[in-house]
């Protein structure tokens, strides 16, 4: 797929999880999208299942909670925000859901954390980031994190 | 004739997943409590081959999967999660799909309810996800395919089986038609999602919203998908034969109940010749409602009715069941 050239002040997208790595790459989002006044859109993919506290629980029926949670890692993030951040919940898993997200939101790149939002450790077809690096239509800018933190936030 | 074998599931998704190994001994439970008596044949299943499975699945993927469950597994996603034992089960569950259409060839029953995990249709060709990790109705469609038999995929999943739209998106030898809740994961199953050019029309999608009721499923079958499945003539009907619109599924919204899928069962068989059904079990994640949905449509597929819950109606939907028929009528 050959990498489209998005407009001038195009949204950065970030997949968040509330891992240490999705935290990482909102920041670095933030302050790249700061200085071009972008916005920034945090994007959380609502699977099938998520992990609310020590629970597991169908993910349809908690959305509600998967977007404050969302929001709450926002609001945790970077500390001086200087870009505007935008919540938003997508269908499907992260790699699915965030490419669809770039597309309808006509994104000038994507940004994730190298470790969470799911992922296959130890498989090689690929982690999260990976698979976004090949498949989507812009550039996608993956931001190093902690090697030992949990794989995510929410979900199995 | 009823495929699966509990005792070989080794798929083991840990505390509290709720596609876990109890789906199918109450899927099991339902076809016993369904009275058929001596109409029930059990045929163990088979392990699915490589060259099998590659009709679907990139060899790549196929040995970075059993690669990953040797290896001790671990979360493929944030819903899927493999174990050693995955890879094994796997292979039987996509076997069994394959080893219930050879046994329906030689003439060995009517119909044939393939009751194994993980499920499948969300399983991209180079990508587990949703719970599945092989897409068995797809591969069973692609043997049948390579055969020379036209074949409808019916997947009346609550889920949309993304997977095997994927698998057979540009393919005029399938027909791949699902009804689905929407909103609801994967978040794919559009209405004017139609095919590929080599297969205009041959993907048909029927969304509806939260709350439809069976009424509401049954016309999206009866206006949507039997015009096109009229017109393509199959040879075979594999279904994806989720029970996850079950009123009470904790994992969606729709409000189906057992007799539901007893009348869409008899929609199914009445499109191919006895011995041409092969239902495949999808998702269902409330064991009780699970159970007494299987049984209906175990039932249904051999003729029997067996409704331990009557069928609904009243739901909402009608509006977008009339929009995928307009559609389609629009398809060329």
């Amino acid at each position: 797929m050959s990498a489209q050239v998005p407009g001038p002040g195009a949204p950065v997208l970030v997949g968040m999880d509330g891992s240490e790595g999705s935290t990482a790459a909102l920041g670095w989002a933030v302050a790249v999208a700061g200085a071009t006044g972008a916005e920034v859109i945090a994007v959380h993919a609502a699977g099938l299942l998520a992990h609310l506290g020590d629970r597991t629980v169908p993910a349809q029926a908690h959305r509600a909670d998967l977007l404050a949670a969302l929001e709450g890692w926002v609001a945790t993030g970077p500390a001086q925000p200087a870009a505007a951040v935008r919540c938003r919940l997508v269908e499907g898993n992260p790699i699915l859901g965030l490419l669809a997200a770039a597309a309808e939101e006509h994104a000038a790149l994507i940004v994730v954390g190298r470790r969470g939002a799911g992922g296959y450790p130890g498989l090689e077809l690929g982690s999260t980031s990976r698979a976004l690096a090949e498949r989507a239509g812009v550039p996608v800018v993956i931001i190093p994190g902690s090697t030992t933190g949990p794989e995510a936030g929410t979900g199995r | 004739m009823v495929a699966g074998d509990p005792g070989l599931d080794r798929h083991d998704t840990g505390p509290g997943h709720p596609e876990r190994a109890d789906r199918v001994t109450a899927a099991l439970d339902g076809i016993d409590a369904a009275g058929l008596g001596d109409a029930v044949v059990r045929l163990p299943p088979r392990r699915a081959t490589e060259a099998e499975l590659a009709r679907v699945h990139p060899v790549s993927y196929l040995h970075a999967l059993a690669a990953f469950c040797e290896a001790g597994g671990g979360s493929l996603d944030p819903d899927t999660v493999a174990v050693p034992g995955s890879w094994d089960t796997a292979l039987l569950a996509a076997g069994a799909v394959l080893g219930a259409i050879e046994a329906l060839r030689h003439g060995t029953a009517a119909a044939a309810f393939v009751a194994a995990r993980p499920p499948g249709h969300h399983a991209l060709p180079d990508q587990p996800m949703g719970f599945c990790l092989l897409n068995n109705v797809a591969v069973g469609a692609a043997a049948l395919a390579e055969a020379g038999e036209r074949v409808l995929v019916l997947d009346w999943d609550v889920h949309h089986g993304n997977g095997t739209q994927a698998a057979f998106w540009d393919d005029p030898r399938v027909l791949y038609a699902s009804t689905h809740q929407s909103p609801l994961y994967p978040g794919t199953g559009r209405a004017s999602e139609t095919g590929g050019p080599a297969a205009p029309g041959l993907t048909v999608n029927v969304p509806v919203p939260p709350g439809a009721t069976g009424d509401v499923v049954l016309r999206a079958v009866d206006e949507v998908v039997a015009p096109v499945a009229d017109r393509f003539a199959p040879t075979w009907v594999l279904v994806s034969a989720g029970f996850d619109a079950h009123r009470d599924d904790p994992l969606a919204g729709l409000a189906l109940a057992a007799g539901d899928f007893a009348d869409l069962t008899e929609r199914a068989r009445a499109l191919v010749p006895p011995g041409r059904l092969v239902l495949v079990l999808e998702g269902g994640y409330d064991l009780d409602a699970l159970s007494r949905s299987v049984g209906a449509s175990a039932a249904a597929a051999v003729g029997v009715r067996y409704r331990p819950e009557p069928a609904t109606s009243g739901g909402p939907g009608a509006e977008a069941v009339e929009r995928a028929s307009r559609i389609h009528r629009a398809v060329p």
